[in-house]
């Protein structure tokens, strides 16, 4: 009788205080451009469409680009419709706050599903600063903030008071509209503002179940892997030793494969690929 | 119990110095029940956010205030619930909030693929947001661009002032004469325009010198860069003679290299002579002298100038821009023009100073204009040194014959109005450190002007002009604080020569001092200069010595980062120069003979201006307005007599006093809506100046205004219209006022590859003495992107003639001008 009690109390108390949030629907839906430069190499600007949906008590960062494909793909694949997202280079990264855990957001970088947890209480120190301007037919502040190695400017509005914004930005008292970095090498750009039509928030799992979890460092270095040793990378990220001969773009273009250096949202002095990652070395990395 | 005082003395002593304040407080909503991540915000002066927290779990937030700061009222938000303000006084530390359920109304936004982009001083216009598809150079699509004008002489304005620089990729190939590559380039390679503000194309004077005008910069495609192109384009066709429109163009933009080369021919009146024409003069330049005679012009209708126009024209252009491995630019630029016109035209004059003397013309007139130019350039424009050198050249071999019915009379015109000059521009400026900067100057040139002119009595003037200038500065820049002074000192001197009968010369020699001073800091800009010069001059046995003072100043404020306010005030003294003092009489046309005092003249004048500027990148709104004020004074009064149809003035002791107000404004909004343009500009000016009547002083009043509207839009895919409207009053003491309108109308059907232009132009007046004007034209046109052909036929309805009343400050003219007939052109056209 008292293990029956005991069981229920747990239960009760698992279901109360529980590690997963409960399901989520889109109340408010915002559309950024971001601007960004992919790698030092490279001077070239390019262009993304993310969308930050808002919920009750979660939100998702995730690209629009990435929707489009993955609804689509039969019919791009058959060449049905035309792609109109030409000239967009998708990064596909995508956050997600407060879901599945609360008070942690998840950053997903989806070649390789890589992840990194963080909570997000405390993660951004902001200064405010003096200025107004209108961002999207919003007023909006200014406030500033040196993030891992990256000094963002950015602009937020009252008018929407929720504390987040586009990518893992959040902690201040009203919506991110506009964000740069001082090297002129992000930038956020709020383009549309709607109300959202009540789809669900939830993390993206790849179709295996597991998304490999390290810290956020460890996931920058396996980004910057990507651009840097393609073969390495691939190795990483299937825990098996893989050897990348060739690459190929959207529009079946053959890609150059050399050594590039990935510009991240953050940078931390401790990665340096040229010293661990020496080409012609193919080692069994552990997870 | 000593250290326990110290330590509670120490605290208290503290604690006074820790201003940081702590509100706490507990957010529920009206049932009392906890509000969890709502934001809590203290607002400082003016509404800015000085401190924020967050309700937690149990509502409950603590918000600290940092030291230094004030804040005014606490507020508290949260989506679906009514905002709470409380002002600081009325806070009670620890209190409960409650708040409001409100329903949301958002305010949902969407923004329209941005046509026009901002980014600091540079805005990026895009050319696919605003063209249209029968736009088919670039300078078509820059005048559908808010904010920028194209004149028809090809002159670019960005909000009403002219540009200063024209790039291609950022490398300035065609100097003043941009309309080449603006006409001739066409849109479909051009990715973006932008517009650079407050343009300082000197490297070395970047946040020195500052400068109120824009510069444009063409961003091309990547196809189009780094290729060679070519276009082809022939026309041919009847009228009353057989017409031929014909260019050929090559070009190439890369890095290093770019080069626009071409040769076209016209004779169905469309104006190509400006292409090859300086559009404003960018740089310091040495001036030239302005001749005294000129080719017989009967004047213009005010319709578009190709319905008046009978001519022949040819013009050939190279130019070439080299950049060497240190980025210095080295660019040659040759042009040449050749052109055979005819006018025919009968008027009427009456002028009014001269009892109202009449008298009529009947006037043809065939001129040849043959110009040669050539330019070189040598550029190194580093961040710290900066040193340019112009060699240009120039030689006509102008003339015109005409014949004219002078009351009944035949009587032959002739003149040669020849001009050569050279001029050597050379200029290097040096930075160095700490912001300080020097620069050495010299401006030279030589004008050799052999000019002959037929007169009524059979003989022939030979009127040879000469001038010889040079000005050589230099300067200093430092700054005081916040100030950037420049000390200039130079020598500037011209020599003029007037050979008729006799040789008469004429000389100035000026040292000068020139002073300025510039601030610039948030949102003021201020510029003060002043000449300090000592100016001899020297006429015959004449010797004059005047010392001068001549300021400037000019202020901008920027009320918000979308407008600005600016005034200028300037005060002037010029010397007049031969052509005003020469004792001997001169004929300036058969008709008008002058003569001067033989004295050392000048003028002096005051002018002001005010100005309001605005310009809102997102809604794509431009406007600006503003005010003039300018006064001249000492001009020479002539008297006028009309003896033996010969209209002679003769300089009195009499001087002027003219005064000119003027009032204009433009605005021009882009709609995303239909892929609309509007722009509406409008101006107004009094003018007041003496006129000798009957040998009494009279003072006559002059008004004059404009209003002008303009739009293109395009509602359906085949559908495009662009319309103008002007509308012209003008009026003087001694007649009735004069309107005018006149309405261009332009539809396009553009199905598919083909183009279907109908164009329309109404020309009216309130005035019966002014004809009322309609001209249409078709043409029928299939494109592809290589490749066009067409018919076209102009003025259908074979309108012949033109009739035209206007008023001048001392004449009152009837006008008759023969028209362009019924005319057909085949084309064809390729890109190569």
């Amino acid at each position: 009788m008292m293990r029956m009690i005991i069981l229920i109390l747990l239960a009760l108390i698992v279901r109360v205080t529980g590690v997963n949030a409960q399901s989520d629907v889109t109340k408010l839906s915002v559309t950024y451009e971001v601007h960004y430069q992919k790698v030092e190499e490279v001077a070239k600007r390019e262009k993304d469409l993310m969308r930050l949906d808002i919920g009750e008590h979660s939100s998702q960062y995730i690209s629009i680009i990435g929707e489009f494909l993955t609804k689509n793909k039969s019919d791009i694949m058959a060449k049905r419709i035309k792609d109109p997202y030409a000239g967009y280079a998708t990064l596909r990264d995508e956050v997600f706050k407060n879901t599945p855990n609360e008070g942690y957001l998840r950053f997903v970088h989806m070649p390789g599903w890589v992840s990194c947890r963080e909570k997000i209480e405390g993660l951004f120190d902001w200064q405010l600063l003096d200025g107004d301007s209108i961002v999207c037919g919003y007023p909006c502040h200014k406030a500033t903030t040196i993030f891992r190695g990256r000094t963002w400017t950015v602009w937020y509005t009252l008018d929407l008071p929720y504390s987040d914004g586009p990518w893992k930005f959040c902690g201040l008292p009203g919506l991110l509209l506009y964000a740069y970095d001082s090297e002129d090498k992000f930038r956020f750009n709020c383009i549309g503002i709607e109300k959202g039509d009540g789809h669900e928030i939830k993390m993206k799992m790849p179709s295996s179940g597991v998304i490999d979890t390290y810290m956020p460092e460890r996931v920058a270095e396996i980004m910057m892997l990507e651009y840097w040793d393609q073969s390495a990378h691939l190795s990483q990220i299937t825990g098996l030793v893989a050897k990348v001969t060739g690459m190929r773009d959207a529009m079946g273009n053959e890609i150059k494969l050399i050594p590039q250096t990935r510009i991240l949202y953050e940078k931390f002095p401790g990665i340096n690929l040229k010293k661990k990652y020496s080409k012609n070395k193919i080692t069994k990395k552990k997870k | 119990m000593k250290r326990l005082l110290l330590s509670f003395f120490i605290l208290i002593f503290v604690s006074l110095f820790i201003k940081a304040q702590t509100y706490a407080g507990r957010v529920t909503d009206k049932g009392g029940q906890p509000l969890v991540s709502a934001s809590v915000v203290a607002k400082g002066d003016g509404g800015s956010v000085v401190a924020f927290a967050r309700s937690g779990q149990n509502g409950r937030f603590s918000l600290i205030i940092p030291q230094g700061k004030e804040a005014k009222s606490i507020e508290v938000m949260m989506m679906g619930f009514g905002k709470v303000v409380i002002p600081l006084k009325d806070y009670k530390n620890g209190q409960t909030i409650k708040m409001q359920e409100q329903a949301v109304a958002l305010k949902e936004v969407k923004v329209t693929p941005q046509r026009i982009r901002a980014e600091g001083d540079t805005l990026t216009y895009s050319v696919a947001g605003f063209k249209q598809k029968q736009d088919r150079s670039i300078a078509d699509v820059i005048a559908k661009m808010p904010g920028l004008e194209v004149l028809p002489t090809g002159t670019i304005k960005y909000q009403g002032k002219t540009i200063n620089k024209f790039y291609i990729e950022g490398m300035d190939l065609l100097g003043g004469k941009y309309a080449m590559a603006s006409e001739n380039l066409s849109a479909d390679k051009v990715k973006s325009v932008q517009v650079y503000e407050n343009h300082q194309p000197v490297k070395a004077l970047k946040n020195v010198q500052f400068s109120e005008q824009a510069a444009l910069n063409l961003v091309l495609k990547d196809d189009a860069k780094n290729v060679w192109q070519g276009v082809v384009d022939v026309a041919t066709g009847y009228g009353d003679e057989w017409l031929r429109d014909a260019r050929w163009l090559e070009m190439v933009f890369g890095r290093k290299k770019q080069s626009i080369s071409m040769v076209k021919a016209n004779n169905t009146g469309k104006d190509i002579e400006h292409e090859v024409t300086d559009l404003s003069r960018f740089e310091k330049s040495a001036p030239t002298e302005s001749g005294i005679l000129s080719n017989i012009s009967l004047g213009a209708p005010s319709l578009e100038a190709r319905r008046s126009k009978f001519n022949d024209t040819y013009i050939a252009a190279t130019n070439w821009l080299f950049k060497n491995k240190k980025d210095d630019d080295l660019k040659l630029q040759l042009t040449g023009l050749y052109d055979r016109s005819r006018q025919q035209q009968d008027r009427q004059t009456i002028y009014l100073d001269a009892d109202s003397a009449l008298i009529t013309e009947e006037q043809s007139a065939h001129s040849t204009r043959s110009e040669w130019q050539a330019e070189l350039l040598y550029k190194a424009n580093r961040d710290n040194h900066y040193l340019s050198n112009t060699l240009k050249g120039y030689i006509d071999f102008n003339k015109s014959e005409g014949l004219s019915i002078l009351n009944g009379l035949p009587t032959p015109q002739r003149v040669e109005p020849r001009k050569r000059y050279i001029v050597d521009n050379l200029e290097l400026i040096n930075k160095l450190k700490n912001g300080k900067s020097y620069s050495i100057a010299s401006l030279f040139s030589y004008s050799y002007l052999p000019g002959k002119l037929l007169l009524l009595d059979d003989t022939t003037q030979h009127l040879t002009q000469q001038m010889l200038y040079w000005n050589v500065y230099a300067y200093y820049l430092h700054s005081i604080k916040q100030v950037k002074a420049t000390w200039k000192a130079g020598f500037e001197t011209k020599n003029q020569w007037l050979t008729l009968s006799s040789r008469d010369r004429y000389s100035e020699y000026q040292p000068y001092v020139e002073p300025s001073f510039s601030y610039r800091e948030g949102a003021w800009s201020i510029n003060l200069d002043g000449r300090v010069s000592w100016l001899l001059r020297q006429y015959q046995e004449q010797r004059s010595q005047t010392p001068l003072i001549v300021p400037h100043l000019f202020v901008r404020y920027s009320i918000t980062s979308k407008l600005d306010i600016s005034g200028n005030y300037s005060y002037r003294w010029t010397p007049s120069d031969i052509a005003t003092i020469t004792r001997m009489p001169y004929y300036t046309n058969y008709l008008y003979c002058q003569q001067g005092s033989g004295e050392f003249e000048h003028t002096t004048g005051h002018s002001a201006g005010i100005g309001l500027n605005y310009r809102n990148v997102m809604t794509g709104m431009f406007g600006a307005i503003s005010s003039s004020y300018n006064n001249t004074r000492d001009a020479i009064i002539y008297q006028s007599r009309l003896v033996d149809n010969v209209y002679t003035r003769q300089a009195t002791d009499y001087r002027q006093n003219n005064e000119y107000y003027s009032v204009s404004g433009n605005l021009g909004k882009s709609i995303f809506w239909a892929k609309l343009s509007v722009s509406i500009s409008g101006s107004y000016s009094w003018s007041s100046y003496d006129l000798l009547i009957s040998n009494v002083l009279s003072r006559q009043h002059a008004r004059n205004g404009r209003a002008t509207l303009r739009f293109s839009m395009k509602p359906t895919r085949w559908l495009s219209i662009e319309e103008e409207s002007a509308y012209r009053y003008s009026r003087q003491s001694m007649t009735r006022s004069l309107q005018s309108f006149n309405h261009q109308l332009k539809v396009f059907l553009l199905p598919g590859n083909w183009q279907i232009e109908w164009a329309n132009e109404l020309y009216h007046s309130n005035d019966n003495s002014v004809s009322t004007n309609y001209f249409s034209d078709l043409s029928i046109s299939y494109r592809t992107k290589t490749f066009e052909t067409g018919v076209q036929c102009s003025n259908i309805l074979n309108t012949r003639n033109y009739h035209r009343h206007y008023t001048t400050s001392y004449t009152d003219i009837v006008v008759n001008n023969q028209l362009r007939p019924r005319e057909f052109l085949a084309r064809v056209f390729f890109n190569l």
